[in-house]
């Protein structure tokens, strides 16, 4: 676990220190994209707490989750509901980033 | 599980070395100890791997209740536990109780060939031990092998003509008929379910699966072949099995490689599996390692990007065309409403500037006023066209009656400013206020003359007035007018037209007390 999380902080300080510019045609996927990997790193937490932790299906949630959620709403773009989708998106992924949550915090606190 | 695995080998191994007088028996149990977890056993020291064979039949309860992989483990741990062979018969009499503990199937099968299986604990000490041993221990693993029964004709058989051998070979065999179709099946799939109910008493599946396998192979061969084979097969098998599905298709190698390989053969697979299996798994476990913390580097990357980005001012940058037509339209609309703003501020900026050149008008007017204001008010000297007239004549003849007759006669004819001089040159501005008055007897020389606003002038006076000449003096010489009383009196008045005349005296300012403009 541990090289996750140095992984993860490793990728924080690049972002701090290379200061990168955004392509402009990314911006619209890129805050829903994080929002997914979010939900997928949530979920990883919970089923390593959860003891069934599964690299595989981590990997292939995460990438997925990414790329299901930046497509929709590519797709919502051109067919002009682009703002309405990227709203259900961050909906659902929020939805299962509280469930994800409230299963970790019940075996941190066990509340 | 790996590094349990290699664990439970090393255990075994200082076990195994007691053994080795009875290397039939061991064989027998390796094939058990074999299916059940650790080939390295098999390979250092087969005859070794068989005490532990006898207590796994004691395990095979505990199995049941957890899963296989734990279950092995435990029956590891139980094998390192009881290393010495002899002990094995004394735990093989513990075992046979457990068998009828776990799958009552295998018991009622094991019927014909349990009778050897208590009887083998008993005499465990005899030089029959070692076989002894190998039966009842087989009946133990066999007892799992409820296909023991069937089998259990031939392993005997077996056992006369090769004593450990054959029995090891019947274990085997007997799991093979009942195994043999589930082994093929899924052998390594569902080592958990399908181990359990076959060999019941024995712990392990996989185990059992693989022996399947080789049994038909150890039976057809010679017992002494068969034994090797057995345990060959076994080592390769288990830990495959144990590890994953990857153990079917070993089996089957081993079946193959079995046959013709010696004892050496389950050492060398034992040797080669445990580093194969062991190393991709590393490379499996190093590869989505790199791929999480990829993913996760890539994760914090964007997610302090996607930060950042939104911290400046580039929210237009991320905004979509319907969201910006909105603003645009905004814009405009905010835009008319600020010209219309602007041309309103003109229409007032223009009012009030030419409210100021009102008021610089207003200003001058007011100047002109207050100059007309302070010149009829006396506070201002005065010059313009108009009269000097000097009067002369004693008390008697001018009193203040007469001058005063005088200054409103040219008052009504147009006068605008006036003044009275003394024959000492004093002058007085005489406005509305002035006052005249005959100045009391007693004081001064032979002339009292006349005190106007409190200065005393005498003769002879002159007054200095700033109007239309013609009508004026016309005005003063009416009949019956000033100058004609005057002069009946004994005076002497001479009114002289002039150009232009000074007004130079001034009236002192009577601040306001009491009266304020009404605005």
């Amino acid at each position: 676990m541990m090289y996750a999380v140095i992984a993860l902080i490793v990728g924080v300080l690049l972002g701090v220190y290379l200061d990168p510019t955004v392509p402009p045609a990314l911006l619209p996927y890129l805050p829903i994209a994080v929002v997914a990997a979010l939900d997928a790193v949530f979920g990883g937490v919970r089923a390593q707490l959860d003891r069934n932790f599964d690299d595989k299906q981590f990997v292939i949630s995460f990438i997925s989750n990414v790329l299901v959620a930046a497509v929709i709403v590519y797709l919502g773009d051109q067919l002009g509901v682009g703002g309405q989708l990227s709203t259900g998106v961050v909906v659902v992924l929020g939805v299962r980033i509280f469930g994800n949550v409230a299963a970790i915090r019940r075996h941190l606190f066990s509340a | 599980m790996s590094s349990d695995e290699p664990e439970n080998g090393a255990a075994r191994v200082p076990s195994t070395p007691p053994k080795p007088p009875i290397e039939d028996q061991p064989t027998v149990h390796l094939t058990a100890a074999d299916l059940r977890h650790t080939e390295p056993p098999a390979t250092s020291v087969p005859p070794v791997v068989l005490p532990p064979v006898a207590p796994p039949s004691g395990f095979a309860p505990k199995n049941p209740d957890k899963n296989p992989d734990v279950g092995t483990e435990d029956t590891v741990r139980l094998s390192a536990r009881r290393p010495s062979p002899q002990q094995s018969s004394s735990q093989v009499s513990p075992a046979s109780p457990q068998r009828p503990v776990s799958p009552a199937a295998p018991q009622t099968q094991a019927g014909p060939s349990a009778p050897q299986s208590p009887s083998a604990p008993q005499s465990p000490a005899g030089p029959a031990a070692p076989r002894i041993p190998s039966l009842p221990r087989p009946v133990s693993p066999g007892g799992p092998s409820v296909p023991v029964s069937p089998g259990a004709p031939r392993p005997q058989a077996d056992q006369v003509a090769a004593a450990s051998a054959g029995q090891p070979q019947a274990e085997a065999v007997a799991p093979v008929a009942p195994v043999s179709p589930a082994a093929r099946t899924a052998p390594a799939g569902a080592p958990a379910d399908r181990p359990r109910p076959s060999p019941g008493p024995s712990a392990e599946k996989p185990a059992v699966i693989p022996a399947v396998a080789v049994t038909p192979e150890a039976t057809a061969r010679p017992e002494a072949s068969a034994p090797p084979e057995a345990r060959k097969v076994v080592a390769p098998a288990t830990p495959k099995g144990a590890r994953a599905a990857s153990a079917a298709a070993k089996p089957s190698e081993a079946d193959a490689g079995g046959s013709a390989g010696a004892v050496d053969g389950p050492g060398v697979p034992t040797d080669g599996v445990d580093p194969e299996t062991a190393a991709p798994a590393r490379r499996r476990m190093s590869g989505t390692t790199v791929m999480i913390a990829l993913l996760l580097l890539l994760f914090g990357f964007t997610l302090v990007v996607q930060l950042k980005a939104n911290d400046g001012d580039t929210t237009l940058l991320t905004m979509r065309q319907e969201d910006l037509v909105r603003i645009l339209s905004d814009l405009e609309s905010t835009e008319q409403r600020t010209q219309a703003e602007v041309a309103e501020l003109e229409d007032s900026k223009q009012s009030l500037s030419s409210g100021a050149e009102g008021r610089e008008a207003a200003l001058r007017e007011a100047s002109e006023r207050a100059n007309d204001l302070g010149v009829l008010a006396g506070e201002l000297p005065a010059r313009g066209t108009g009269l000097t007239i000097k009067i002369n004549g004693g008390d008697d003849q001018v009193e203040a009656d007469d001058l005063l007759n005088m200054v409103q006669e040219l008052r009504g004819s147009g006068a605008e400013a006036m003044q009275i001089a003394g024959g000492d040159g004093t002058a007085v501005r005489i406005v509305a206020s002035t006052s005249f008055q005959d100045a009391p007897a007693g004081q001064g020389g032979d002339q009292f003359g006349v005190v106007v606003d409190g200065k005393r002038l005498t003769s002879t006076y002159t007054i200095t007035v700033i109007g239309d000449p013609k009508t004026m003096e016309t005005a003063l010489r009416i009949p019956g007018g000033v100058i004609e009383s005057i002069m009946d009196n004994g005076g002497n008045v001479t009114p002289q037209e002039q150009g232009v005349v000074d007004v130079s005296a001034i009236h002192d300012v009577n601040t306001l007390r009491y009266a304020r403009p009404v605005s």
